[in-house]
């Protein structure tokens, strides 16, 4: 399978990182069910909101009217916890992100979500890299933008809906990881993020389980990992990572082992 | 075979490898290839306690910038800056009949230079592992691989070399600190500025 990402309208060579050819092009907008020109989705209105300049205003959570966030944990850095000893039927879940942007911040900035699903030997077949040109994963375990029709999506900048029973057993790790789209072009980076947040739910019963401020020490990045979901013997495991690197999407490949030509 | 342990576990040392007298031991860790934020640095260092759990003065504690005991029992072999490779990132030369009588632990800890200022963690550290290995035939004798047994500690004492009567025996001990190398230091007896 010949994967396309598509980042941007500068030049019209597509980049090649081995088999992955980065094309940038026009950017398709995401899973196609947007057409240009089209009035925007309410998930699109509400981002536009989130990138209002802050103007000294605590932050409403988007969240707190969609899903229950009483007994929610705060994550910090380098945290691990089991996801199955606490819920231990839990298996339909979302991953959320919401971010602000630092005032200094005129320009648009877009987030982009990406998921490896990585086996024992931390490689990648391109077919489980799920990013905005590949939204769904063979196994139906991942779908971008998505939330299991519980109807809360609008309330994020981002959603991934997961369902952990169906990811194929020689999956060890979903690297969850973001992007800023144009990155270099724009000159932009993480440092420009503020109160960023990735949320875990279940869905079933709406009720947010964990949620991590990712962004915290984040600086010249234009890529990082925000969590890893992994497999511990037999359960699921989270660890809040919210590490990165320089080089955008292509270090990520490196570091999650899509094959790369040199 | 080299014994592996678990978290906790206790196994014999000399009474099972007779005359072992030269112990090096191995630690090893990976850090994630992030280049975006700093860079890690991790220490390993070693605490020479008497029956108390502490130390009688500086001298035992062995460390980047005492690497050796004035009985010559304990040397540390210096510091490895960057974690890189496989195998043993640091390593540790015990002389067994060498310990003074009074030091009747030997306790081997890791900790992350700068983890405060760095925001770094041992949430970010893999495949950390501390090994007993007899200097005299290279045989890898006890293992202890740490795992997941470690998050947002910033210090841990990965195990330690303790008298049991006449011999010696290892204990797995993997607990963590969140103060780094002064709340270790703290731990043992040792005043820290």
């Amino acid at each position: 399978m010949k994967l396309t990402i598509e980042t941007g309208k500068r030049s019209p060579q597509p980049r090649q990182y081995g088999k992955l050819t980065v094309d940038v092009g026009e950017k398709t907008v995401h899973t196609g069910n947007i057409v240009p020109g089209s009035p925007l989705p309410q998930a699109q209105a509400a981002k536009r909101v989130s990138n209002q300049p802050d103007n000294g205003n605590i932050p409403s959570r988007p969240s707190s009217n969609l899903v229950h966030t009483a007994d929610s944990i705060l994550m910090k850095m380098g945290q691990k916890i089991s996801l199955n000893q606490k819920f231990s039927d839990l298996s339909k879940i979302l991953l959320t992100l919401e971010w602000e942007l630092n005032h200094t911040v005129n320009q648009k900035l877009d987030l982009d979500i990406s998921i490896f699903m990585a086996d024992a030997a931390k490689k990648t077949k391109e077919e489980n890299f799920i990013f905005y040109n590949n939204p769904i994963s063979r196994c139906g375990s991942i779908k971008l933008k998505e939330d299991h029709g519980v109807g809360v999506k609008e309330g994020y900048n981002e959603t991934v809906a997961l369902d952990l029973s169906r990811v194929p057993p020689y999956i060890q790790t979903l690297a969850v990881t973001v992007t800023i789209d144009q990155a270099e072009e724009r000159g932009q980076n993480f440092a420009q993020i503020s109160k960023g947040y990735l949320r875990l739910i279940d869905a079933a019963a709406k009720k947010e389980i964990l949620s991590y401020p990712f962004a915290e020490h984040l600086s010249a990045e234009t890529a990082i990992v925000v969590t890893e979901i992994y497999r511990y013997k037999d359960e699921w495991r989270i660890n809040a990572v919210g590490s990165g690197f320089k080089g955008g999407l292509a270090a990520l490949c490196d570091n999650y082992g899509i094959e790369t030509e040199l | 075979m080299a014994v592996s342990l678990k978290k906790g576990q206790k196994v014999d040392l000399t009474k099972t490898n007779p005359g072992l007298k030269k112990v090096l031991v191995g630690l090893g860790w990976d850090t994630k290839k992030y280049d975006g934020g700093h860079s890690f640095d991790l220490d390993s260092s070693v605490f020479m306690a008497g029956e108390n759990g502490k130390v009688t003065g500086d001298g035992d504690f062995i460390f980047y910038n005492n690497k050796k005991h004035a009985s010559d029992s304990v040397t540390h072999q210096g510091d490895n800056l960057t974690g890189e490779g496989a195998g043993d990132d640091e390593q540790v030369k015990i002389s067994l009949d060498k310990v003074p009588p009074l030091v009747h632990k030997i306790a081997f800890a890791v900790t992350i230079h700068d983890a405060a200022e760095r925001s770094q963690n041992f949430g970010q550290v893999s495949n950390a592992f501390i090994r007993i290995v007899n200097e005299d035939s290279n045989q890898e004798l006890i293992r202890y691989d740490l795992g997941e047994d470690f998050s947002v500690e910033t210090a841990i004492v990965v195990g330690e070399l303790y008298r049991h009567g006449s011999e010696w025996k290892f204990n797995a001990i993997g607990s963590g600190f969140q103060g780094g190398l002064a709340a270790l230091c703290k731990n043992f007896g040792l005043n820290v500025d």
